[in-house]
Formats: C-alpha cells, structure tokens, sequence
C-alpha cells in the first residue's frame, strides 16, 4: 500500500541551518507529531510537504504522486494550516477569505464550513488582520478542515488558541480520524494533544529527525527506577541515561532490559514510575544524545539517518 | 484553464480596487505632465519653434515610466519600505501555491491581471494625452501617426512592464525595491547614448521612425511586447517551480 507521505533523503540547506537528511513514511490512519524545540526545522518540513519550500536533495511524495506534477490532485486532499498564509488577504473578511480559498476546492461544504465558524465563535464578517491572533489560528484550522481533506499538515495549528477551542480541535481532530482513510501529521507543543491523538512522535532537533517512535512503545520503555545500587557494569551503559543519587536513582529508555538486568545483579528495585511524555522529551533535549529508531524504539548512542517507517495500526 | 485564471485574476484585480484607483490617478497626473512636452517637441520639429521644454524630462517618461504601467505602482507593496522585509508578492504566491492551483492558472492569471492593468493604464495615458493635444499638434502629427506612436510606445512598455510580473513573483521584496533604480540608471545610460549617437531625443526618433516606417514599426513593437510577455511566462514557470516561500 502507497504511504500518503514519503519523504526520502530530503535536504535542505539555509544560510545558518541544515534540514535533513529526512526519511519517513506516514501511512494511512495514523495521527504523527511532530515535536522539537524553536528552530528545530518543524515548519520547514512542513513547507517541504507542501511544496512551498524546494528540497536541495531527495523527494516528497503524497499519496503516491509528485506535489509538483500533480499538485491540484494532491492538494485538494489536503488541509494545511501553518505558516500565517492568509496575511497575504489580510484585509478581506474571513467570509470573502473563504470564498477565495473555497473556489478551489471540489469537496467544500458551505454548510460545514459555517458549522465550524460558529463552533469556533469567529465571526465571519471580521476583517482578518483585526483577528487576534487566536482567532487567526482557528481560521486557519478551519479553512484546512472545511473541504474534508484526506491529510491534515497541521503546524502549530493551537498556539495562541483558548483552553475551550483547543478542546474542540481535539475533538475535531479525534472525529476526523474516524474515518479510516484519513490522517493527520501536527506540531504541537502541547503534551496534551500528542497524549490525546498521536499513534507516533517524530523528534525534530537541529534540522534532523532523532527519534520516530510510537508513543504507547516510548512510555513503555522509559522509566525512572529507584535501586538499592547500580552494578559496575551498568554506570556507562548507553541504556543508562541519568543516575541520580539520595535515593539512588536511573533513567532509562530501556526498561524491560535493565530490569532484567538488575534482577540478574541481585538489586532490589524500590519503585518504578514510568515517564510522562514530556519528561522524556526534555531528557532527549537535554541531553542531545543522539538516538535512532530501529522497529520504533529509540536507542542512545546511534546513528539516526534510518528510514522511519510509520506502520498502519 | 482559461477560465479559472480569469477567475483568479479578477478577484486579485478587486482586492487591489483601491491600488488601482490610485494608480490611475498617478498614470492621468503624468499624461497631463506630458501633454506640453510633447506639444513642445513637435512645435519644435516641425515648425521650427524655440520653446521651454525638457527632452531628457520626456524621454524618461516613455522610457522609464510607460512600462511601470504594467504594476500598481500607486499601491501599498511599492510605497512600503516594509515590502523589502515582508515580501507581500512573495506571500501572496505562497498561498496561491499552498491551494489546487495549477502552475498554468497561476502563471496565466499572472498575465492576464498584468495586462489589464497595463491596458487600463496604458489607454488612459494616451488618451488623456490625445484629448489635451492642442489641435495645432495634429496639424504636424495626424490622428493616425499619434497612434501608431502611441502603439509603437504600447510594444516597447509591454516588453519591458512583462518583466515586472517576474520581478513582482518570482524574487523578493528587496529585489522589488533595487530593481527599478537600476532600471532608472540603464534608462539614463540608454538616453544618454541615444542623444548622442542620433544628436536627438528618443521621442523625437520615434516620431520620425513611426512616419518613416509606419506600420511597420509598430507591428514589430507589438510583436516584441507579446513574444516578451510569453518568454515571461515561461521563465516565471520555471522559477515559481524552484522557489522557496520561506
């Protein structure tokens, strides 16, 4: 079966920063999110997917077809929210925005499209530059959303949005990925929405991927464990990725194996708390280790320029 | 294809109703400011009048200022110093790409919304020209040689306003600003080597070329100006197929 996206050996190079090499696959059905820190490349692999940013090397595909060739196929099934692309019209209403944007569009329903304006409180007759900046971001959502696409690229679509509409999106999204043809690639910073609806996250950092794992196989394997002491043989594992003492403490990324192992060396496991998903990013962050995707589990001490490949659940 | 490039270009055309008026106005202000060297020009070549007029004046605005026709040069992108920084044209191509838009709608509606600023313009500028000649013009340059001329003038601003299209899509907000001011300077050096070469102006020449050659002249103009708007389009194709709207 053809992924609806496959990028492969995709680079970029700025004048200060370095996209790539990219390889992944997304295949239908799945929720992907992606994460990293400011500047970590998320919008460009964004505006890569959208053609709106060439690559240097390598290619994008979506849904098997070449975003150059056959960009009215390939875009009319796609929603895109991102990159504050509206400001160009800025001084037209979100109304005569939408009679713009939905000319284009084959599947556009009028009908869904006022339902979600008035879910999302936006008032149509607004100018666009005086929304706020939230508001511009439901926009956005909802102009991605109204034509019923296929595939969602979504880049910070709730920065700036109230508790309540990001509430709405989430269940917006959740609602959209009942349908078994359609899914979603997002960048969010918010825990909350990689929780509530990713199958897998994609570690952005530096412009490259560290890590492309699923998310229930990550909080699986990484965990915090309080020992009564740590064997000789384990204080440089890779597994290994802090040790903290008073009380005697480990991270690992590899829980299953270093349990074994422990077990094995005759010490007492007090306690093990398996990590919330931000924890483990920020481990990741911090401790910029390098790591890579081998059957979506993440390994310090690797190389990570594999293809990752997202398998339909 | 046609159809839905129309489209596109008359709702741009709407969204800039205001940048339109504007440059109109502009386009009326300079035709009026042309009528008496224009008059001038001809008192002098034909009844060998001495008159206050300035051919450098002049030739820089056929030269210089006709092909600007082809932009609303009157209007926010080319007025702002902020265009340099935001690239508005650039933004604009952005969401266009980021739609089920094929390259040829784009590309023709591109064209298309250039040329019916540049007609619209155009017409106005020659009109509002003709109709404040004073009738002693027309006793040296027929009806039909001012309009051969004004033809011939329409070839050579729709060569040079095609590229606008290009500079206005496919570069950026700084490319936007330094372009015309070197285009200012190429005009001057053109002017320049004209006047010396021909000892006369380039207005002046292009009256005696028009009663020389008559149609001939302003067939080739023409022709010029659309073979100029195809290989535009061809190179604005090829460039809108590599950019980068980051």
């Amino acid at each position: 079966m053809n992924p609806v996206i496959k990028v492969n050996s995709v680079e970029k190079e700025y004048k200060h920063f370095h996209l790539g090499p990219i390889d992944f696959e997304v295949e239908k059905g799945t929720v992907v999110a992606v994460v990293g820190a400011n500047g970590s490349g998320k919008s460009t692999l964004f505006k890569t997917l959208m053609g709106l940013a060439q690559p240097d090397n390598g290619y994008v595909q979506l849904f098997g077809l070449e975003e150059q060739k056959q960009v009215v196929d390939v875009k009319n099934r796609i929603g895109f929210a991102g990159s504050g692309l509206y400001h160009a019209f800025s001084q037209l209403t979100v109304n005569k925005l939408a009679e713009f944007v939905s000319h284009w569009y084959t599947t556009l329903e009028k009908d869904y499209y006022e339902h979600l304006l008035n879910r999302y409180e936006i008032n149509g007759k607004e100018k666009f530059a005086n929304c706020s900046l939230g508001t511009q971001k439901k926009v956005e959502f909802v102009l991605a959303m109204a034509h019923r696409p296929q595939l969602l690229l979504l880049d910070e679509p709730s920065a700036n949005v109230d508790m309540l509409s990001q509430r709405r999106m989430r269940e917006d999204l959740k609602s959209f990925m009942e349908q078994e043809e359609n899914s979603i690639v997002i960048s969010t910073y918010i825990q909350d929405e990689v929780k509530q609806m990713c199958d897998y996250i994609c570690i952005l950092d530096d412009g490259k991927i560290k890590g492309f794992f699923e998310k229930d196989e990550i909080r699986h394997l990484w965990a915090r464990l309080w020992i009564s002491s740590l064997p000789d043989q384990l204080k440089n594992d890779p597994r290994i990725w802090k040790v903290e003492e008073h009380p005697l403490q480990v991270i690992t990324n590899q829980l299953p194996d270093i349990e074994e192992e422990l077990l094995k060396c005759q010490v007492d496991i007090i306690r093990i708390k398996r990590l919330e998903l931000d924890d483990i990013m920020e481990y990741m962050f911090i401790f910029n280790k390098k790591t890579t995707n081998t059957s979506g589990v993440l390994l310090k001490g690797d190389d990570c320029n594999h293809k990752n490949k997202v398998k339909q659940n | 294809m046609w159809k839905d490039s129309w489209w596109l270009a008359k709702k741009e055309l709407s969204f800039q109703f205001p940048g339109i008026l504007l440059t109109l106005l502009a386009t009326i202000i300079i035709a009026f400011f042309t009528v008496p060297q224009l008059d001038a020009l001809v008192r002098e070549m034909y009844s060998n009048e001495t008159l206050y007029w300035n051919p450098f004046l002049l030739d820089l605005i056929f030269l210089g200022v006709t092909p600007s026709f082809s932009a609303l040069f009157v209007w926010g992108p080319y007025l702002s110093l902020r265009t340099i920084k935001e690239d508005p044209f650039g933004k604009r191509m952005a969401l266009y790409r980021s739609l089920p838009i094929s390259m040829d709608v784009l590309i023709r509606s591109r064209i298309l919304s250039m040329l019916v600023i540049f007609i619209i313009m155009s017409s106005a500028f020659y009109t509002i020209i003709f109709l404040m000649l004073p009738d002693s013009f027309f006793y040296n340059v027929e009806a039909s040689q001012f309009l051969r001329f004004a033809l011939t003038w329409f070839g050579y601003a729709l060569v040079l306003g095609s590229v606008n299209t290009y500079i206005e899509f496919g570069t950026n907000g700084r490319v936007l600003y330094i372009f015309p001011l070197l285009f200012l300077i190429v005009i001057v050096l053109v002017r320049v080597a004209c006047s010396n070469i021909w000892n006369m102006g380039v207005v002046e020449a292009s009256i005696l070329l028009v009663s020389r050659y008559s149609n001939i002249i302003v067939i080739a103009t023409i022709i010029l100006g659309v073979l100029g708007c195809v290989t535009i389009s061809r190179m604005l194709k090829k460039r809108l197929l590599t950019r980068d709207f980051i």
